[in-house]
C-alpha cells in the first residue's frame, strides 16, 4: 500500500500535466546586468521549473477543461486576434496539427500563458528565475564565461524566426536538466515588462537612470552579454496580449523536493 | 432565461410548500438560481473590460468583493501602496482633486478606486487607515488582491510596477478612467497637471448615462 502510494507520488511529481516534468533549481544568486557592479544582487530562492516550454499538446488538454480559454472563447483583452492561429480548425473545434503536437505552444499571450500555469497550480518564472537557470551550460551553474556560450546564443538570434520552432526536448540539456532555454523560442515571464520601467513613461515614480542611452551599457555588469541585453529589449517591448509566433512559455513552482 | 426560472421556482413554491422533499426541492432550485445569476453576471463583462480580470478582492472594510462589481458607474482606478512616499501621494491628491473637480451633479456618480501593488503587506486594516489619513470620501474603495491578480490588472491597465530594494515598488504613474462597464476610456499620469484628460472626460459624461442600469 505505502509502495503504491510512492509510485503514485512519483508519477505525479515528475509527470504531472507538462511532459517533461519539473527540474528542481536550488537557491543562488544572480546578478541583473543591468545594474551596475556594486549593485545588490537578486537572491533567487529554490524553485521548480518545467524542464521543456509547453507544448501544443499541453495547451490543448488545458483550453479542452476551461473552455473560456479558447480560440473563439478568449476575451479580446487577454490576448490579441493571432491567439493559437497556428492551430488548425476541424468539427469547429481549433486543434494544433498532429505534426506540431511537441512543438513548443506559440502564439500565447502572457494572460493565457498564466492561466495555464495556474490551472496546474504553478505560476509563471520571474525573469531571475528564469535568467538565473538560463545562464548555466550543460556542466555549469553559471556558464556564461565558457567560451562559445554567448556565441552560440548570437548565433539563434541572429537567424530570421521565419521557420516555427521544431520540437521540443531536443537540445543538450543544461546543468539543471532543463531544455530549450536557447536556441528555440522566446518565453513569457511572470513580470516581463518590470525591468526596464521607462520606455514611453518618464513619469514613472522611480526609475533605472543607469539603463538610460550610453549609460545602459557602460554601467552594466557585463557589457558583453549582448544576448541577455536583447532578451531585456526584447521583453520591455511586451505587452501582455501580444500573441507572437516566436513566443512562448513555461511554468514554475515555488519551493523544492 | 432567469425570468422563467424564477416564475417555475414561483410556481413551484404556490404548489408545494409543506412536506420536507418539497423544501429540499426548493432549496435546490435557489442553489441552482443562485449560479444562474452568477453565470449571467460574468457574461455581461464585455470582452475588452478590465473586469475580465475577475478575481474575488477585499476592501477596506475587510469585505470580499467581486472586480465586476465595480461596474454601473464609471470609475477612476490607479495602483498604489499605502507605504509609498513618493509618487503615491501625488497619485492620490490628483485624484482627491479630481473629485473635488468633478461637476456636483456628477460627483456622486463616479468611484475612486486605489488598488494596493503590496497585497502581501497592506491589510484590509492599513487600507482603511490610510483612506483614513488621506480623508477619502465614501466614494472611494481601496483594494487588496494577491500578487497574481494585481500583476493581471496592472497589465490590463498598461502599468508596470517592480518591487525594489527596502520593500519599496517603482511603478508607473498611470490613472486610468473606466467607464461603467470597466472599458479604458482615458489614461493619464497622475500628475496635478497630468490627470487634466481625465477631468475633461468626466465632465463630457451626461449625467443621465453617468449610471448605467445594464452594466
Amino acid at each position: 500500500m505505502l509502495r503504491c502510494c510512492l509510485v503514485m507520488m512519483l508519477l505525479v511529481a515528475n509527470n504531472s500535466w507538462g511532459e517533461g516534468g519539473m527540474a528542481n533549481i536550488t537557491a543562488g544568486e544572480y546578478r541583473p546586468l543591468y545594474l551596475s557592479a556594486d549593485s545588490p544582487v537578486v537572491s533567487v530562492s529554490p524553485f521548480r521549473l518545467d524542464k521543456q516550454p509547453v507544448t501544443n499538446q499541453d495547451f490543448q488538454n488545458f483550453v479542452t477543461k476551461n473552455p473560456k480559454w479558447q480560440r473563439d472563447n478568449v476575451p479580446n483583452i487577454f490576448a490579441e486576434k493571432p491567439y493559437l492561429s497556428h492551430w488548425g480548425k476541424s468539427a469547429n473545434q481549433h486543434e494544433p496539427l498532429a505534426s506540431d503536437l511537441q512543438k513548443p505552444v506559440i502564439y500565447v499571450s502572457w494572460y493565457t500563458a498564466q492561466a495555464y500555469c495556474q490551472a496546474q497550480q504553478k505560476r509563471l518564472p520571474t525573469v531571475a528565475e528564469w535568467e538565473y537557470v538560463a545562464q548555466a551550460s550543460s556542466s555549469q551553474k553559471d556558464g556564461s564565461q565558457e567560451k562559445g556560450y554567448q556565441q552560440k546564443i548570437l548565433d539563434w538570434y541572429a537567424k530570421a524566426s521565419k521557420q516555427p520552432p521544431t520540437e521540443v526536448g531536443k537540445d543538450e540539456a543544461n546543468y539543471w536538466g532543463v531544455h530549450n532555454m536557447h536556441g528555440l523560442i522566446w518565453e513569457w515571464t511572470e513580470d516581463f515588462n518590470s525591468n526596464l520601467i521607462s520606455g514611453e513613461s518618464r513619469d514613472d515614480s522611480s526609475v533605472n537612470k543607469e539603463l538610460y542611452c550610453a549609460s545602459g551599457s557602460a554601467g552594466a555588469v557585463n557589457p558583453s552579454d549582448y544576448a541577455a541585453f536583447m532578451r531585456y529589449g526584447f521583453r520591455s517591448s511586451l505587452n501582455a496580449k501580444f500573441t507572437l509566433g516566436s513566443l512562448g512559455f513555461r511554468c514554475a513552482q515555488d519551493g523544492n523536493d | 432565461m432567469q425570468n422563467l426560472l424564477w416564475e417555475a421556482w414561483a410556481l413551484d413554491v404556490r404548489k408545494m410548500v409543506t412536506t420536507k422533499v418539497n423544501l429540499m426541492r426548493m432549496l435546490i432550485i435557489a442553489w441552482l438560481l443562485s449560479f444562474s445569476s452568477l453565470i449571467m453576471a460574468n457574461s455581461t463583462v464585455p470582452s475588452d473590460s478590465v473586469y475580465q480580470v475577475g478575481g474575488t478582492w477585499q476592501t477596506e472594510n475587510g469585505q470580499p468583493i467581486k472586480l465586476e462589481s465595480l461596474a454601473g458607474k464609471p470609475q477612476v482606478i490607479a495602483l498604489i501602496f499605502t507605504g509609498c512616499s513618493n509618487s503615491c501621494p501625488i497619485i492620490v491628491e490628483s485624484m482627491k482633486r479630481l473629485e473635488n473637480q468633478t461637476p456636483s451633479n456628477l460627483r456622486n456618480h463616479v468611484g475612486f478606486v486605489l488598488v494596493s501593488l503590496t497585497p502581501d503587506a497592506d491589510s484590509p486594516k492599513s487600507l482603511k487607515a490610510f483612506a483614513e489619513k488621506k480623508g477619502l470620501s465614501p466614494n472611494w474603495i481601496l483594494l487588496k488582491g494577491n500578487n497574481e491578480l494585481v500583476r493581471a490588472l496592472s497589465n490590463t491597465l498598461n502599468s508596470r510596477y517592480k518591487f525594489v530594494k527596502d520593500g519599496d515598488v517603482a511603478h508607473s504613474n498611470t490613472v486610468t478612467l473606466l467607464n461603467s462597464r470597466g472599458q479604458i476610456q482615458v489614461q493619464a499620469s497622475g500628475t496635478t497637471t497630468g490627470i487634466q484628460p481625465i477631468l475633461e472626460a468626466i465632465e463630457s459624461i451626461h449625467p443621465s448615462s453617468a449610471i448605467d442600469s445594464k452594466p
